[in-house]
């Protein structure tokens, strides 16, 4: 599960930054740094405008080019994606590394049928022929589980329910047998009922294919259902990164304590949810020092003067002054606050 | 895949200064900034300013003809824009001209917009059945070019000024009825208008306070559009023989009767052409850059 | 703090704690599909299809169920924002939508309702203090009483009004908008607050700071909820009561405890396993349903659930459940908690 020493990550992201130019420029991503191994799965945890897609579509190179400023190093495959011309970026594209939005309506074009397209990639990637396509596309169709794979193959993306359609993107997205996966919250516009099935099936996949997937959401309990490892990120910074397990029961960044509190869970009723008070800060104005100070009720001084780096300790990592202690019984954190 | 480039990540602006920023000042503002707008609306204010101070900016009588002095180049001493085919002075005759042609190419729309708001308004707030009547009933003007329509008026009409404006007018009714019922069935299904609906308020007052502002903004931009082809339209009529009568100066109407002289002195010719150009031109321009500047939201 | 200049008083509690504010019996509400001249009659949305609710007074009703199921068609005939086809809906004793019965004006003033889209549901040109004043003013209030009250409502909200009351919409967070709008529909004094997914597309932080809100608000005003969401943690947390919808109907209802610790239907069952777990060490390992919510378009008789339903028996298809009760205030519509159904997994009504 974590990088052995011996084969070197599949993505290594370092000190990556990207700002957005215009009158006033944005910082959406300031110093990034993370792997992910071969077969593993990343959770990309945060509130809306933390960076986290951001984030994810600079490992693809998604963002348009003439406003977008990179900083930093993104290694994949052994490849720097950075330093690519828009040739190989496209070679790389779907190749090496494929992506699932939150809305597949976009990744499909209205006016091809849904098999044609997926078939159409196999094609160009592979160079096999056109019936030999169709069968490996309606195979991955089956794959996904999308019931009647044969007859769906020849359906168009309107005429697909959101949870198929959502079926027929990971299909697209391994039709070229990509060794890693960007997922950008997939399943949010879904219904819980389909959600849980989705996330099932990339799980199944990712298992089978030895794929690496990077997984962005808002939603706690999604990141748990399909992490090995979660980074939670905050003002385009990651604050604290490790195992999932290890994140949820003891978390160290005050902010990751506040967001799990401050998410409804079962059995909360009757007590007062604990929430972050104030709201995130502007992008194109970040203070000097850690960019959660201000809704921080362990903030010191020195938490305004400069930004806390990332302290690693054995696969965990987090990026506070003021680290919480691990929770020796309940009510530590409390025991910290006085 | 492309689709996806486009959709770019929005990074929402949260705790700005704590001043209060009024709308149409944003507007004004990215307006002033945009230089082109700037200059078109200059440039029409100009015009317009001309032709209402005609009789104090301008010496020269644009009835008066003399048949010595026809068809005088630019450039001549006394009549610097030359003079026409009855040698009257084109400095003059295109500063009065313009107020007949501005008026003629403001007016019907002016009519228009405001009928024409009224009824869209109505139409895409009444919705359903109501809607779909008023909306194929005016589909009936759309099945003819207008430029067609507003001939085939104005022939039955007769000639005259007040009949080419009523003739435009009506073929404008149609197009802005169309804006503005689309602009408010759009405005309508948004959760204000419920919320609004839920207060008890009375249909009227909901359109008065909640549904006006939001779209009489897109509405004005298309009419202002529409003031060009307003004005083509009309100079088209009076050099049919259809809108103004000579010997008025009006710019279709001298491009018409100039005509014959495009050989002779092709300049003085092209010169109320020019003006129609220039005029609508501005007018388009000016359109666009309040299109733009109204944009700009959230 | 007192909330209270308010010009408009609070409607009296006619029937007493003891009757419920919200009675609503068959609500029915079908949208004929094709409205063109040539293909009337292909069928309809049946988005709700006979529902009764009861609502009593200071609690919070939640309603769950996937999209498509007629909870936000619900919220919207309740406010007579459309018409329903049939039904009848009691608000505290006086009917609503008959003769003699409550004026429009006057249930309006008493229930509000707080959409999801905290952009949408603001008018973009208009300032927040002055959205937040137009109701009063629609009711009689003068101007600068209700641009004076919409500031207390802004404070009592969490928005300090010099700061804010100026403000345009879009020069908001979700979250203060979402809060705007809370304010709007207080404005009113009223007696229920229907909540349509109003904190669903907030963030977790946020969404908390509003829920605790909602809660204060509640206790002190004397509130009642009708809270509609698809997260079924948020509704297990506000409600007293929950209720589940499948494509237009009601398949099981009951208090918030009960009906988590003990569904009957097997379709509430479905819903709360799908709910994401928030253990690693215990992850979701089966999908609980396969297969999309199905479209509310001419279903089929009998259960509606039985296509995806693990347990549907050949009688499903003859039978459309009555709802029963099997406890206190526990009712289900399904033919697996009548023995005398004919189903053969069916057990007695108070056998658990």
């Amino acid at each position: 599960m974590n990088d052995s020493p011996i084969s070197p990550p599949l993505v290594s992201v370092t000190d990556l930054t990207v700002t957005f130019g215009g009158r006033r420029p944005v910082h959406a991503v300031n110093g990034v740094s993370f792997t992910v191994g071969t077969g593993e799965v990343l959770g990309l945890l945060g509130e809306s405008g933390c960076g986290k897609s951001v984030t994810l579509r600079s490992l693809i190179r998604l963002h348009p080019p003439k406003r977008t400023t990179y900083g930093g190093r993104i290694q994949i495959d052994g490849q720097d994606i950075l330093a690519m011309s828009e040739d190989q970026l496209s070679r790389y594209r779907g190749s090496v590394t494929s992506m699932v939005f939150q809305e597949p309506l976009l990744a499909f074009d209205p006016v091809y049928t849904v098999g044609k397209q997926i078939a159409e990639a196999i094609r160009r990637h592979t160079g096999i022929d056109a019936s030999a396509a169709r069968t490996e596309a309606i195979r991955l169709l089956d794959r996904v589980q999308i019931p009647q794979a044969a007859e769906r193959f020849q359906a168009y993306p309107h005429e697909m329910s959101g949870g198929m359609r959502q079926r027929a993107m990971i299909a697209l997205a391994l039709s070229c047998r990509p060794k890693l996966l960007l997922a950008d919250e997939p399943t949010t516009a879904l219904d819980a009922t389909v959600q849980i099935q989705i996330l099932l099936l990339l799980r199944e996949l990712q298992r089978e294919m030895g794929l690496s997937i990077i997984f962005v959401t808002h939603d706690i309990g999604v990141a748990v259902e399909i992490s090995d490892r979660v980074a939670v990120m905050y003002a385009g910074r990651i604050i604290e990164q490790g195992p999932i397990a290890e994140i949820i029961s003891a978390p160290a960044h005050p902010y990751t304590q506040g967001l799990l509190s401050s998410t409804v869970t079962q059995g909360m009723r009757g007590t007062r949810l604990e929430a972050i008070p104030g709201a995130p800060p502007d992008l194109a104005a970040l203070p000097p020092g850690c960019a959660f100070a201000a809704r921080c009720r362990y903030a010191g001084a020195d938490c305004v003067e400069s930004v806390p780096d990332t302290g690693a300790d054995a696969g965990r990592e987090v990026a506070c002054f003021h680290p919480l202690p691990p929770p020796l019984h309940e009510g530590a954190a409390d025991a910290h606050a006085r | 895949m492309s689709d996806i480039l486009a959709q770019t990540t929005t990074v929402p602006a949260l705790d700005l200064k704590p001043r209060s920023n009024n709308y149409w000042i944003g507007v004004l503002r990215r307006i002033s900034r945009d230089r082109l707008t700037v200059i078109c609306a200059t440039v029409l204010l100009a015009l317009i300013l001309i032709a209402l101070l005609a009789p104090w900016l301008i010496p020269a009588d644009p009835y008066k003809t003399s048949m010595i002095r026809r068809l005088l180049p630019v450039g001549s001493p006394g009549h610097f824009l030359g003079t026409d085919e009855l040698g009257r002075d084109m400095i003059a005759r295109l500063a009065y001209g313009g107020r007949m042609s501005l008026l003629i190419g403001v007016m019907p729309v002016l009519i228009a917009f405001v009928i024409g708001s009224a009824v869209g308004i109505f139409a895409g707030f009444a919705g359903g059945r109501i809607n779909m009547a008023i909306m194929r009933l005016l589909d009936v003007f759309y099945a003819f070019p207008s430029v067609l329509l507003a001939v085939a008026i104005s022939g039955a009409l007769g000639q005259g000024t007040t009949n080419s404006v009523l003739a435009l007018t009506l073929i404008f009714i149609p197009q802005l009825t169309r804006i503005a019922e689309s602009a408010t069935t759009q405005v309508r299904t948004l959760e204000y208008v419920d919320a609004a609906r839920m207060s008890g308020a009375s249909s009227l007052t909901i359109i008065r306070v909640h549904i006006l502002g939001n779209v009489l903004g897109p509405i004005f931009v298309y009419a202002t559009g529409l003031v060009s082809v307003s004005m083509i339209l009309a100079s088209g009529l009076s050099f049919l023989g259809l809108g103004v009568k000579p010997p008025e100066p009006e710019w279709g109407l001298m491009l018409n009767t100039l005509r014959s002289a495009i050989y002779l002195n092709p300049l003085v010719a092209a010169l109320p052409g020019a003006m129609i150009f220039i005029t609508s031109m501005c007018f388009n321009l000016m359109a666009d850059g309040i299109r733009s500047a109204m944009e700009v939201n959230e | 703090m007192t909330t209270d200049t308010r010009p408009l008083s609070v409607a009296e509690d006619r029937g007493g704690p003891a009757q419920p504010i919200l009675l609503v019996k068959g609500l029915r509400k079908h949208f004929p599909l094709g409205s063109g001249f040539f293909n009337r009659n292909r069928g309809a949305v049946h988005a709700v299809d006979g529902i009764d609710i009861t609502v009593p007074k200071r609690t919070t009703l939640g309603i769950v169920g996937e999209s498509g199921c007629g909870k936000s068609t619900t919220a919207r005939l309740l406010a007579r924002l459309i018409e329903p086809d049939s039904g009848e809906v009691i608000f505290d004793g006086e009917g609503v939508g008959i003769p003699n019965g409550m004026p429009l004006k006057e249930l309006r003033r008493n229930l509000q309702l707080v959409f999801q889209d905290s952009f949408a549901s603001l008018n973009p040109r208009m300032t927040i203090e002055r959205a937040i004043a137009f109701g009063p003013t629609v009711h009689g209030v003068g101007m600068r009483d209700a641009i004076e009250r919409s500031r207390s409502l802004l404070d009592r909200v969490g928005l300090d009004p010099t700061r804010f009351g100026g403000r345009y919409p879009h020069e908001l967070s979700g979250g203060q908008r979402q809060r705007v709008n809370i304010a709007r529909a207080l404005a009113f004094n009223p007696r229920l607050i229907i909540l349509d997914e109003s904190v669903s597309a907030l963030d977790k932080s946020v969404q908390a700071q509003v829920l605790n809100l909602l809660m204060d608000l509640k206790e002190e005003l004397n509130l009642t909820y009708l809270f509609i969401s698809h997260d079924l943690n948020v509704v297990q947390y506000i409600s007293d009561a929950v209720m589940v919808m499948y494509l237009g109907q009601v398949v099981e209802v009951g208090p918030v405890e009960e009906v988590y610790r003990h569904p009957r239907h097997p379709y509430t069952k479905a819903l709360l396993s799908a709910v994401p777990s928030l253990d690693p060490h215990r992850r979701t390992e089966r999908t609980p349903l396969s297969g999309d919510p199905p479209n509310p378009i001419n279903p089929p008789p009998g259960c509606r659930f039985r296509d995806r339903c693990p347990q549907a028996h050949a009688v499903c298809a003859g039978i459309a459940p009555e709802r029963i009760t099997v406890g206190p205030g526990h009712e289900v519509a399904c033919l697996l908690a009548d023995a005398a159904s004919g189903h053969p997994d069916a057990t007695g009504r108070n056998d658990r």
